[in-house]
């Protein structure tokens, strides 16, 4: 099928070579069995070592009580979407070995597929007429905007490095040339990245009930593994050359997030957030002292 | 032949719609390679052909059937005759001229509120109250007057003179955007100037996107537009999340997409341009919504579909609808520009719409906004064909006066994408293979859930899921929890807490 617009003529091939070729990576990986055998792995594991860790580490209890399952078309609709978006993302995610993409995308879009999830139960909570599952709508919502400023901070210090928001792009080093101001951006960028993760995965004082409907558990569960993979992505620029560095770091995140399900428990939510808010702050001022040493070297 | 009469009869209105916004488009391809202009004073080009289009769609999506009768009030024809006369002749005074008639017109527009009260203390301050919300509109063509004349005054009387580039500096160019700021300032009521007048106000970007035919701009210039498109889409953002009376929040919210648009405008660059064009189509979307929001009012209980979900689609929550690709395309462009600094504002902007948007809902019965919502969805899946169909020319037509930093790439088929000066890809987004990949895993995971559903041993009773329940109200009318939540998240979000001030005293007892 082609469409003429002026003298280009616009062919459906291109769409159908590139669903062709993603099967694997929908079915089996990044996405589909792979994506599935990891929550599947996780829920194990809260429901063996998680209790020891913290009675709040993750997402403790489903509030079924207060979120009946129902078979609604409107149901089925919000199930079905709150499972297929963040399915697609981990899909779409550049991993080692995954078959490689024409057509990549970058990290606005593929936060977004994530977050649809959270959208939907935050929406369905708030809407509740039950003043519990309402009051844990709020929670997730004050979680959300507690996290997502240094997130994006985060995300956009590494963009002087990268010069880029696609996902391939995004685990680009900074160069041999780049100056310090960048590699230090880049540096803090990382690391708050990983910090930013408990109040947007509801870790420890942040905690919340999970929802009792099996789509929207399942699709929460893909975005939290979505969001730490996506953490973790700036560092896979070291697989190559500095592989035990990469497994440090790693190693080093995994400890930072057992540490602050079993110790962040001492401060509550509210106290974590003024926590979070001077480190959006700080990384503005280094946001704009990198942009400013960005924007003199294009002028001069 | 007679079910195809009935069905004519049924649908004419959209028809009819739908021929008016191709007419445009085929005129905007008519003239995309060179402008027509029979004579000097009049000339149709890319620019002022997709305004016209723009300003074609807000109006179809803004009168339907029901309230076509708006169409034949004066309230409607001057300002269109007025818009007609800006975007297509060349004459600067008869430009000017336009303007000072639109802005006044819109100050004269309350005169019957006077009429219906009897005159006394109380009317009057209501009424002067009234004139000084309709100020920043004739403040903007009082800029426009004056950085026009200016314009005029050093020579050239035709935007396409030759030597009206040599006569354009800082003075104008100041003027000229303040012009184009004012009128998306939130002091500026919603329905001041009539039916649609919300529509009417993409007409003041029209003068400052018009200098690109003039010249480049330069560094200072383009950074104060961002500036102040980035300022103005932050404040308007927040005036939305934090207004007392709801109905303010989808306006306020939709004036920060034409905020963003003024933003995109001033990076002069194709990526820029594009996000611009991209970011005043979104904006007709959304203020066509506070036309059918009334009928809204009136569908207040009833059960709760499918298209519930259909306001999640004006929000920007999604990715494939018109507001998120709006924000990404600018997203693109500035980080493309290198102003990793305003990215971060965009993406500030567009959660705070989606939170605005949410709490809007929550706060009253879901408004019934089916036709903008699959309009949204259209636009967004499809952007790859609206920057290629509706955009595009415009980009070519302004390129003489465009920077290279920041460019779109099209894929037709698959999605968009944006690219700096050294060709290094930036944003991507294949909006189309998203959406055929959404659809074959929808089925997948359908047949997957229905699998499970059979193989459950105890099926629970089926109930009205939390969604579709609508929202508890208090005897007066006024949402029961919402005010409880705003208090919850003022206490337990910091930044939250230092831009708007802690919970008042009575709040924190609701709470309670």
């Amino acid at each position: 099928m082609a469409v003429w617009i002026g003298s280009r003529a616009l062919t459906m091939t291109e769409l159908l070579v590139l669903l062709g070729r993603a099967w694997s990576r929908l079915l089996v990986y990044p996405g589909g069995v792979s994506a599935f055998a990891i929550i599947w792995l996780i829920t194990y594991l809260q429901l063996r070592i998680g209790p020891s860790l913290s009675p709040h580490a993750f997402h403790p209890k489903y509030t079924s009580l207060t979120h009946p399952s129902t078979g609604h078309s409107l149901h089925t609709v919000v199930s079905i979407s709150a499972v297929v978006l963040p399915w697609i993302s981990l899909a779409l995610l550049p991993l080692p070995l995954a078959p490689t993409m024409e057509r990549p995308v970058d990290v606005l879009v593929l936060f977004a597929l994530l977050e649809w999830p959270f959208v939907l139960t935050i929406a369905t909570e708030v809407r509740s007429s039950n003043v519990h599952v309402q009051q844990n709508g709020w929670r997730r919502l004050a979680n959300v905007l507690n996290g997502y400023p240094c997130l994006v901070l985060a995300l956009l210090l590494l963009v002087p490095a990268s010069r880029s928001l696609q996902l391939d792009q995004l685990t680009r080093l900074p160069g041999m040339d780049a100056g310090s101001v960048i590699v230090v951006a880049w540096i803090f960028g990382v690391c708050s990245l990983v910090v930013s993760l408990p109040p947007i995965l509801g870790l420890g004082p942040f905690a919340t009930a999970a929802p009792g409907d099996f789509g929207l558990c399942t699709g929460l569960r893909l975005r939290g593994v979505g969001l730490v993979v996506l953490a973790l992505f700036p560092l896979l620029g070291l697989l190559e050359s500095y592989l035990w560095v990469f497994l440090l770091a790693c190693g080093l995140a995994t400890c930072y997030l057992i540490a602050f399900i079993r110790l962040a428990g001492r401060w509550e939510a509210k106290q974590w957030s003024t926590g979070y808010a001077l480190l959006s702050l700080v990384q503005l001022v280094v946001l704009l002292a990198v942009s400013a040493v960005v924007l003199q070297d294009r002028l001069g | 032949m007679k079910t195809t009469i009935r069905a004519f009869s049924q649908h004419w209105f959209v028809i009819l719609q739908s021929t008016m916004i191709l007419v445009l488009l085929v005129l905007l391809w008519s003239v995309s390679d060179a402008p027509w202009q029979p004579v000097s004073w009049l000339r149709l080009d890319a620019l002022n052909v997709f305004f016209m289009m723009v300003t074609g769609v807000g109006v179809a999506l803004a009168t339907t059937k029901q309230n076509v009768v708006i169409l034949r009030s004066y309230h409607i024809w001057l300002p269109i005759v007025c818009l007609i006369l800006i975007y297509s002749t060349t004459f600067l005074p008869a430009i000017v001229g336009a303007y000072v008639v639109l802005a006044l017109f819109t100050l004269a527009n309350n005169k019957p509120s006077l009429r219906l009260t009897p005159l006394s203390f109380q009317s009057v301050i209501t009424l002067f109250s009234q004139m000084l919300l309709r100020v920043p509109m004739v403040l903007a063509s009082v800029f426009l007057c004056i950085g026009y004349g200016l314009l005029i005054a050093r020579g050239p009387l035709h935007y396409d003179d030759r030597f009206a580039g040599a006569a354009m500096d800082s003075l104008i160019f100041w003027f000229v955007l303040l012009a184009a700021v004012v009128p998306y300032s939130r002091l500026v009521p919603p329905q001041s100037g009539g039916h649609l007048s919300v529509l009417w106000r993409i007409v003041w970007l029209y003068p400052l996107v018009r200098l690109y035919n003039l010249g480049p701009w330069n560094t200072g210039w383009s950074f104060a537009t961002l500036l102040l498109g980035g300022a103005a889409a932050l404040w308007l953002s927040l005036s939305a999340l934090t207004h007392s009376r709801e109905e303010i929040r989808p306006h306020h919210v939709s004036l920060s997409y034409a905020a963003l648009a003024l933003a995109g405008f001033g990076l002069s660059t194709n990526a820029g341009i594009a996000a611009g064009c991209y970011g005043l189509l979104t904006y007709v979307l959304l203020a066509s919504l506070q036309h059918s929001d009334t009928d809204s009012h009136e569908v207040v209980q009833t059960p709760l579909t499918f298209w519930s979900l259909a306001p999640w689609a004006l929000s920007g929550a999604i990715p494939f609808t018109a507001p998120f690709v709006a924000a990404w395309l600018l997203v693109g462009a500035t980080v493309a520009g290198g102003v990793g600094i305003a990215a971060g504002v965009v993406w500030l902007v567009i959660l705070l719409n989606a939170l605005s948007m949410g709490l809007y809902m929550a706060s009253r019965p879901v408004p019934q906004w089916r036709v903008p919502a699959v309009v949204s969805l259209v636009m967004g899946v499809g952007a790859p064909l609206v920057v290629l169909g509706a955009i595009d020319p415009v980009i070519k037509q302004l390129q003489a006066g465009l920077t290279v930093y920041g460019d779109v790439n099209i894929w037709p088929w698959i999605g968009l994408a944006t690219r700096d000066s050294g060709s290094t890809p930036v944003t991507a987004f294949p909006t189309i293979a998203t959406a055929a990949f959404m659809l074959i895993l929808s089925a997948l995971v359908y047949l997957l859930m229905r699998l499970r559903e059979s193989f459950q041993p105890v099926a629970a009773t089926p109930q009205s899921m939390d969604l579709a329940e609508t929202p508890q109200y208090t005897t007066d009318g006024s949402p029961l929890q919402l005010d409880a939540m705003t208090a919850f998240l003022r206490e337990e979000v910091a930044w939250l807490r230092a831009l708007l001030g802690r919970l008042d005293r009575k709040s924190r007892v609701d709470d309670d």
